[in-house]
């Protein structure tokens, strides 16, 4: 039977039921599969993870493939003498590629070892988040998509460098090699388009991360209309044959209303001690464990948000270190012409805080965008709140100018005489 | 190839600094990719 065939006989039967049902509003009966009907209420929470979850691993990528490339400029003159002794371009693009692979394989490696520590000491939230009863192994199958994963990206993110390093100016690269030549621009685009990318997620992660703050902390501020701190709640099994009617609940209730826990318990069973008692909690823990699985959502995203946030700043801290190391000899001249340290940080630092500014420029153009997709997890704050965005937008540049910052500063050390005498 | 993968890996031993960055960063995205995977398994 195919699936429009099912939903048709469905309807042909229910479709009467239903327009008797809800006269006043129309219903329409709908046929869903099994898994898809069990696990609707955490299908877009864990989408909105897994979404997170990747544009970490891109953010990871991209500053391995930043790291590659400045990797690749530094052994320009080793593929130049390659080249120059006829070996082929084909030759140095493996070459890299199974570079990357083996750097990728040992990430794998060491990811499953932190996934698998991960999944433990997260497993809790994981449970409250979605409601995941199931022990958290590790299995053929998760090997297989870590390996697959590692492999992938690795290909993915290794051929931009590989294809880039072996473009190489032969006659340029000899001649210049060992000449300490100012960095050219055009060589280091890829890599300040990465950084401006990687900063970009980052905003947006971080803004997704703050709203579920809010929404948790509107939650948890809310009044419920009483105060639960000395309420007590239990739930009592009525299903019981002696309890058919109201008078006897009244009865039983009368009963147990003027004690408190733990009396509560001692003057159910005084009156009925067949009755089970059970679930006996403050008003206060109910209100908790309506939360968790908000909690458990925002300090997910919040991680995530962190760590790409962390992964962007190094990111940053990586591009400015090579510049800093490869525009030495020019930072030394400038020197040895009067500008003081404080000009030549600035001069360091500067191109890293422009492209920080236009990732997160970026980042809240697109965090505006996606944070529709938060619309259905979001309370009681909207969904282009301008706190959460202007505090997203201040701590990515906070972070980003301390990634800037930290090499740059490291000019205050420079030697102008030494770095202009050096090779 | 196994001559590629051995000049890798003693690259790789050489540059001890670049190797563990590029290692664990991809460790730790990996990583995350992992234990959030598991999730899917209820």
């Amino acid at each position: 039977m195919t699936w429009a065939q099912a939903e048709s006989e469905i309807a042909a039967v229910a479709q009467p039921v239903m327009d008797d049902l809800y006269r006043t509003a129309p219903a329409r009966e709908h046929i869903i599969p099994l898994q898809r009907g069990e696990t609707e209420r955490v299908r877009q929470p864990i989408l909105i993870l897994w979404g997170a979850v990747a544009a970490v691993l891109l953010i990871g990528c991209v500053n391995v493939a930043g790291l590659l490339i400045a990797r690749g400029a530094e052994r320009a003159p080793e593929f130049a003498m390659r080249l120059a002794l006829g070996g082929g371009r084909a030759a140095i693009v493996r070459q890299l590629l199974i570079e990357s692979v083996v750097l990728a394989l040992c990430g794998g490696a060491l990811g499953i070892g932190i996934g698998y520590v991960g999944s433990r000491a997260f497993g809790s939230l994981l449970g409250d988040a979605f409601g995941v009863t199931a022990q958290l192994t590790l299995d053929g199958r998760i090997l297989a998509i870590t390996a697959a994963t590692a492999l992938a990206t690795s290909v993915a993110f290794g051929l931009l460098p590989a294809v880039q390093s072996a473009r190489v100016n032969l006659r340029e690269t000899l001649v210049a090699s060992g000449s300490g030549s100012i960095a050219g621009a055009a060589r280091t685009w890829p890599r300040r388009a990465m950084v401006v990318v990687e900063v970009a997620i980052g905003v947006v992660l971080l803004v997704g991360a703050g709203l579920l703050i809010r929404t948790l902390d509107h939650l948890l501020r809310r009044r419920a209309g009483f105060d639960g701190t000395h309420v007590m709640r239990a739930t009592l099994s009525l299903d019981d044959a002696r309890y058919r009617t109201a008078a006897r609940v009244n009865q039983l209730f009368a009963g147990a209303r003027d004690t408190v826990a733990p009396d509560m318990q001692r003057a159910v069973q005084s009156i009925d001690p067949m009755l089970p008692f059970a679930k006996f909690r403050t008003l206060d823990d109910v209100r908790e464990e309506a939360v968790a699985a908000e909690r458990a959502q925002a300090v997910l995203l919040g991680a995530f948000a962190a760590l790409a946030l962390l992964l962007a700043a190094v990111g940053l801290y990586g591009l400015v270190a090579s510049s800093v190391a490869e525009r030495r000899r020019e930072l030394a001249i400038r020197m040895a012409l009067g500008a003081t340290e404080r000009q030549a940080v600035i001069a360091a630092a500067a191109p890293g805080l422009v492209l920080a500014v236009i990732g997160v420029s970026i980042g809240l153009v697109g965090a505006r965008a996606a944070a529709a997709v938060l619309q259905h997890l979001v309370w009681g704050v909207s969904v282009r709140d301008p706190l959460t965005f202007a505090a997203a937008a201040s701590a990515a540049l906070l972070v980003a100018t301390i990634g800037t910052l930290i090499p740059a500063l490291r000019i205050v050390r420079l030697n102008p005489v030494r770095a202009l005498k050096q090779p | 190839m196994l001559r590629d993968t051995r000049y890798a890996i003693r690259l790789m031993l050489r540059r001890p600094v670049f190797a563990v960055s590029a290692i664990l960063t991809l460790a730790f995205c990996i990583g995350t990719t992992r234990s959030s995977g598991g999730s899917n398994r209820a």
